[in-house]
């Protein structure tokens, strides 16, 4: 599957194939991290962390591929290891060439991203069906009354009451946990 | 709905962009007046995109189930075949104008000439499917094949016909025969000359920039990683040559190169082989790094070379070490001059080792003999000491016939300058009886410095357990880490070779083969570091001398003092014993004279007792009265002239002390109202007498220990008989109040002097265990740390080689 397939993959929202694809990169993505001193599953946080910053961009419109899928997801990858690196006070980073992806290009989303964890867990934290209705109506996109038949809601409306209940228990939560932070 | 309900609605609608105009500028209207209000819409657009993650992640972990589940079907396959040993690299060319795309079906069409400029083609040229990938020439590039080689291609690496890198966009032709299916289809043999190879797989790569073939920039090489669960030992890289019938024949196999991952080099063992282990035996902590780091690196002090000492006394680092007794002159002077008078005066007995000659040798002599004075005493003159009854000099005279020379004209410093030397040794001329490794060299590179390079590895941390072993006159195994640490820059099995070489041994043979190469991406400043090493490894020595020597001069210092302390306390308590004598000398004389009814004539003055009084009359009493006191016998006096009778009783007290056997030690004092002072009470076994004189109130205070408890009784108005203690636990402090508390004015400080005495005696004792523990601990480990010094060497383990020899020789 070529690069441009990808991306068009990624705008017509059939991410599942996408994911799978890609994942073929993520050997070279673990090695670079296991090399630097980082364990299995934060290769593998790291470079989910990277798919999501990847597709969020490439579903962007005005995203312009200017080299190989694989270079820049391995550029995304080696910029969040070293930032938690740094974090770390660790002094031993993956160097960084000028030969690479301008960094400038992706650092303003993947920062985005960690801001937006805090919620991801709120939810993922919901309870399966909450996060269930909210993912069908939010993520995929489906229509209320279908949900309603998924989900075993006696209506539209009940479905509709129900997608706000579980959302304000999510803004209690997050909200509470902000508060802590 | 209700309210909050509607409200997250109209948020919801305003996210999407689905608010009417006017509601949507009502909305704004509101949401600039109400900081409330904007906090829910951060709150919930923040909501929607964690909602979004939540779904992407879902996708990305069946992605990744999915993939690790296909990776697995995929090593499983490979295994089979991993059992054996080549992987080769074809050279061929092919024109290709895909973008990074796998091309399986496209037809094979080979261009006329291949990368050596021949028409040469072998079958599997034209079987194999192309794989061609399109990058920059001028950047990093990773890219991974169909079967999963990972190929990690530098900048740059690519030159063209007249050796400059290659510009721009250059193809990269990658051909692969990973498993046996793909080996057969593709028609490839294994075979190099007549000999029969076994495959790991076989892949062709080749780089091409407008349809000419490129060159490999020997100094800036691709690194290729191929599949499989792991790298058989011995495995090595063939090429292949291209034969008229059509078949590859494999030519110049090089070992395969592996890259080295580099760990956290804090958390690798540097540490002589068995040194953990030995001590984890032995009942040490051997995970405490504080530990085991002190003793280790302690040995350093006896690798401080001759001219390093001169110099370091040049930079003052050393000046200031005081010595023992000379302070005035530097430490090393003094071990020498001990050795110098050991050898004249003790060497034709003792040896410096454990081996006797005439006399036993003097290593370990401070964990036996009783303390530095005794060792004094005895130099001075044994025959003496034995003489006075003293239990270690009778049993060790006991033990050998033959007696040694009286050095009654030797002086206390020159003893001192032999118990230092025979203590802690020359270390001057250290290196010469110490046969190892510094171990200030181990520390200077077992830091932080060095992490991400060749020494923070598991595959270094394996070589050096070896490097502590190799005990040989050729390479000597500090030689050996030296040319490790400097030569950083190079493959880890260059440097094996050469250490193989240098005569380290064939476990350094058999690593060379292994092929390990570098750390990838690893610490460039290798030339820093190598002079890093160089001025630690000296800097730490003279400092761990210095700290080394610090220590024992310290503890000297608390020999002395403690030897002054004991004297004091010696001439205090003959002096209490005297005036407590004294004391009751006068209070029996007193009621003796009331008895016989008679008043005391005064004492003549500066000879007031025992004296010989030549005229006869009172005398005698005097004389009974001194007597009776002396031997604590009741005085029972008939004067000859009155007949009148004087009599003092001295009644038997016994203390007997319970369960004694399980105190250290117990003290039992008797604070009598009469005196200024306390009687110490003896005994032993836990029964205490003592002969009490009926004129005195008796108070009783008991004392014991045991490790680190103490224990205490106190009674008063003991009479005499049998009393039984039971001492109650207690503290220190509790002990002091009480007996503050407890005892007479006059007596206190008495009591005080005693506890204070008492407190230190215990502390001395703890010092001398803890010293004799060292000292004990350091001869033990010695031979563990030095390995080429234990009687017989220890050989490194060649069960733990990977290889064997058959295998080598194939």
């Amino acid at each position: 599957m070529n690069d441009q397939k990808i991306i068009e993959l990624i705008r017509s929202r059939r991410q599942d194939k996408v994911f799978t694809t890609l994942y073929s990169y993520f050997p070279v993505v673990k090695k670079m991290i296991l090399a630097h001193g980082g364990r299995p599953e934060d290769a593998e946080d790291i470079y989910q962390e990277a798919l999501i910053v990847f597709y969020k961009k490439a579903a962007a419109g005005d995203f312009k591929l200017t080299s190989a899928i694989s270079t820049y997801l391995y550029s995304i990858a080696r910029f969040m290891w070293n930032d938690r690196l740094k974090r770390q006070q660790k002094n031993t980073f993956v160097e960084l060439g000028d030969n690479h992806v301008n960094e400038a290009e992706f650092v303003p989303a993947v920062e985005a991203e960690d801001q937006y964890r805090l919620a991801e867990k709120v939810i993922s934290e919901l309870g399966d069906r909450c996060c269930e209705l909210l993912l069908l109506f939010y993520y995929q996109g489906k229509k209320l009354r279908n949900i309603a038949t998924k989900m075993g809601y006696n209506s539209e409306n009940t479905a509709k009451n129900q997608k706000y209940k579980c959302l304000e228990a999510a803004k209690i939560k997050l909200k509470s946990l902000q508060q802590i932070s | 709905m209700r309210k909050e309900l509607e409200l997250m609605d109209t948020i919801e609608k305003y996210i999407n962009g689905s608010l009417s105009e006017a509601d949507k500028v009502a909305f704004e209207k509101k949401l600039a007046a109400s900081p409330e209000l904007q906090k829910e819409l951060e709150v919930q657009q923040q909501l929607m995109k964690g909602i979004e993650r939540t779904g992407l992640k879902q996708s990305i972990k069946k992605a990744s189930k999915k993939y690790t589940l296909n990776r697995n079907l995929r090593n499983w396959g490979l295994s089979g075949l991993t059992v054996a040993i080549i992987t080769a690299g074809a050279l061929l060319i092919y024109n290709s104008v895909t973008k990074n795309n796998v091309n399986e079906n496209a037809p094979n069409i080979l261009p006329e000439l291949n990368e050596q400029g021949t028409k040469l083609w072998s079958d599997a040229d034209k079987y194999l499917p192309l794989q061609s990938f399109e990058l920059n020439a001028e950047k990093d590039t990773v890219v991974e094949t169909t079967d999963g080689i990972v190929i990690a291609i530098p900048a740059n690496s690519f030159l063209d016909a007249n050796g400059n890198p290659a510009k721009g966009t250059i193809a990269l032709e990658v051909k692969e025969a990973l498993n046996a299916a793909d080996v057969m289809k593709a028609g490839l043999n294994t075979k190099s000359g007549d000999k029969l190879l076994e495959t790991g797989g076989m892949f062709y790569i080749n780089a091409r920039k407008d349809g000419k073939s490129l060159n490999i920039d020997p100094e800036n090489p691709l690194y290729a990683e191929i599949p499989s669960e792991e790298t058989k030992p011995g495995m090595q890289l063939f090429e292949g040559k291209r034969l008229p019938d059509g078949t590859l024949d494999w030519i110049n196999p090089k070992p395969i190169e592996k890259n080295l991952l580099p760990v956290d080099i804090l958390s690798l063992n540097f540490y002589p082989p068995d040194y953990l282990g030995a001590l984890s035996s032995w009942g040490y902590n051997a995970k405490d790094r504080k530990f085991t780091d002190s003793l280790y690196y302690s040995f350093a002090s006896h690798f401080l070379s001759k001219e390093a000492i001169t110099e370091a006394f040049q930079n003052d680092t050393l000046r200031d070490v005081s010595t023992a007794s000379l302070s005035s002159q530097p430490g090393d002077a003094v071990a020498l001059r001990g050795e110098e008078l050991f050898n004249r005066n003790c060497a034709v007995c003792h040896s410096m080792g454990t081996n006797k000659i005439t006399g036993p040798g003097m290593s370990g002599l401070f964990t036996r003999v009783p303390s530095d004075e005794w060792v004094h005493k005895f130099i001075k003159n044994n025959d003496a000491l034995i003489k006075s009854g003293d239990a270690y000099a009778v049993k060790i005279s006991q033990y050998d016939a033959s007696a040694m020379t009286v050095f009654s004209y030797m002086s206390d410093d020159d003893i001192d300058a032999i118990i230092r030397y025979i203590k802690y040794g020359n270390s001057i001329d250290g290196s010469d009886y110490i046969n190892g490794i510094n171990p200030a060299k181990i520390k200077a590179i077992w830091n932080e410095k060095f992490q991400n390079t060749l020494l923070a590895t598991r595959e270094f941390e394996e070589r050096l357990s070896y490097i502590h072993r190799v005990c040989n006159d050729r390479g000597s195994n500090e030689q050996i880490l030296d040319l490790y640490v400097n030569n950083l820059d190079k493959n880890l099995s260059a440097i094996d070779s050469m250490a193989a070489e240098l005569g380290a041994g064939a476990a350094f043979a058999k690593f060379a083969l292994r092929g390990d190469g570098k750390v990838k991406n690893g610490n460039r400043d290798v030339r820093l570091l190598k002079d890093y090493y160089e001025r630690r490894a000296k800097m730490y020595t003279e400092q761990l001398t210095k700290a080394v020597r610090e220590f024992w001069d310290d503890q000297s210092e608390k020999d002395k003092e403690a030897f002054r302390k004991r004297n004091e306390n010696k001439l205090n308590e003959a002096e209490r014993v005297s005036d407590n004598f004294k004391k009751e000398v006068e209070l029996n004389l007193s009621e003796a004279y009331r008895q016989l009814g008679q008043k005391r004539p005064k004492p003549s003055p500066g000879a007031p007792y025992g004296v010989h009084v030549a005229t006869t009359g009172w005398y005698n009493v005097d004389a009974f009265v001194i007597e009776s006191v002396a031997n604590r016998t009741t005085l029972d006096y008939i004067d000859p002239a009155s007949k009148k009778r004087a009599e003092i009783k001295y009644q038997p007290l016994n203390i007997s002390i319970s369960d004694a056997r399980k105190y250290d030690r117990v003290l039992v004092y008797l604070l009598p109202d009469e005196l200024n002072s306390f009687m110490r009470v003896k005994g032993a076994n836990g029964v205490f007498k003592e002969e009490l004189n009926e004129l005195m109130i008796y108070k009783m205070v008991c004392i014991a220990y045991k490790g680190e408890e103490s224990f205490y009784f106190s009674q008063d108005n003991i009479k005499p008989g049998t009393t039984t203690v039971s001492l109650i636990k207690t503290t220190n402090e509790d002990i002091r109040t009480n007996v503050n508390r407890y005892t007479g004015k006059s007596q206190v400080k008495a009591m005080n002097d005693e506890l204070n005495f008492i407190a230190f005696e215990k502390q001395e004792q703890k010092r001398q265990q803890k010293l004799s523990r060292i000292r004990e601990l350091t001869e033990k480990v010695k031979p563990v740390i030095f390995p080429c010094m234990a009687a017989v060497p220890a050989k490194p383990d060649s069960s733990k080689s990977a290889m064997t020899e058959s295998e080598l020789s194939e």
